[in-house]
């Protein structure tokens, strides 16, 4: 499976290709007043509101550093809808050999996939559905509406 | 991280770029050009871009030039020692028909055609820029057979340069 790699300080992640629209730059997002804290804001991508969650900030409490390689990844939500994760060092992709992941074997937080090992080194899948609680979700969308 | 390439992205992107990119992504989707990657660098004020296919590295700082006697030449500015193998140190400024740098420059590119590599001072590496074809500019001012276009980036405008048309006017003068 073809998947993008990005990683959160540290930490590896590895994203279904299939699920991702588009790579954008990070680019500055417009604030969006009372949402989530880890809601960046909303992005314009082709004259329509994306509404932006930094993904360090959901997982880590740490914004992901503004640098080249730091970009928001424009993914297809539910209803078809544009929804940007906005992640570190999203410069390449790799294709994984689903059969040799493995389960964590631990209770991880929500969206945390198999992990699996990529030219030496862990990276964990991500299940693009189970990243949000639906509460956060249903409040993304209705902020960007 | 020893890619050049990888370096390159582990910068803070300028305003310029970013507002650049947010222009192009707020407009509807349309008929879409070929779309190519380009390295954006700067002598002074202007900005030049040669295709991302020709570069071979950004060495930052700058390589020491050895000068070569009775080659005085304001484009051939000597040779430069990269990692054990001497390659020409060239200006492109006044192929471009741009006044030279009077500062130390801090960043070289190290480009080339086929096999023959080159070593050219810049006074900075803007960064990698997507251009699409149907959005390029012609270009008719000085040395506009280096030139394939024009596009704007920000407030600057770049100039795409040709590796090919630069190589032969540079195997010119060098030789």
């Amino acid at each position: 499976m073809l998947c993008l790699a990005f990683h959160l300080g540290s930490q590896r992640y590895l994203l279904p290709a299939a699920v991702i629209e588009r790579v954008i730059p990070a680019l500055p997002a417009r604030a969006l007043t009372g949402s989530h804290p880890a809601v960046c804001g909303v992005v314009e991508y082709r004259a329509e509101p994306v509404p932006v969650v930094d993904l360090g900030l959901l997982w880590f409490e740490r914004a992901c550093e503004p640098l080249y390689s730091t970009r928001i990844v424009l993914v297809a939500w539910k209803d078809g809808r544009l929804l940007g994760l906005q992640v570190e060092g999203a410069v390449s992709t790799v294709r994984v050999n689903l059969d040799l992941a493995v389960d964590a074997g631990v209770q991880q937080a929500p969206g945390m996939g198999r992990v699996c090992s990529v030219k030496g080194e862990n990276h964990q899948l991500v299940i693009l559905d189970e990243i949000f609680p639906a509460e956060l979700a249903a409040q993304l969308f209705h902020e960007a509406a | 991280m020893t890619d050049p390439l990888l370096q390159l992205l582990q910068r803070t992107p300028d305003a310029d770029y970013l507002a650049d990119q947010a222009l192009q992504l707020r407009q509807r989707r349309k008929t879409p050009g070929v779309s190519s990657r380009w390295v954006v660098f700067r002598y002074g004020e202007e900005r030049c871009a040669l295709p991302l296919g020709s570069l071979l590295e950004v060495v930052q700082p700058a390589l020491r030039v050895h000068t070569l006697p009775n080659r005085r030449s304001p484009v051939l500015l000597g040779l430069a020692n990269l990692r054990g193998r001497l390659e020409p140190c060239v200006r492109l400024e006044p192929l471009l028909g741009l006044p030279p740098s009077t500062t130390t420059p801090p960043a070289m590119l190290v480009w080339g055609v086929s096999r023959e590599r080159f070593v050219s001072p810049v006074d900075g590496v803007v960064g990698v820029h997507t251009f699409v074809s149907d959005e390029v500019q012609s270009y008719a001012g000085p040395a506009d057979t280096l030139v394939s276009g024009i596009m704007p980036v920000g407030p600057h405008w770049v100039l795409l340069l040709l590796p090919d048309a630069l190589r032969g006017r540079l195997n010119g003068c060098l030789h």
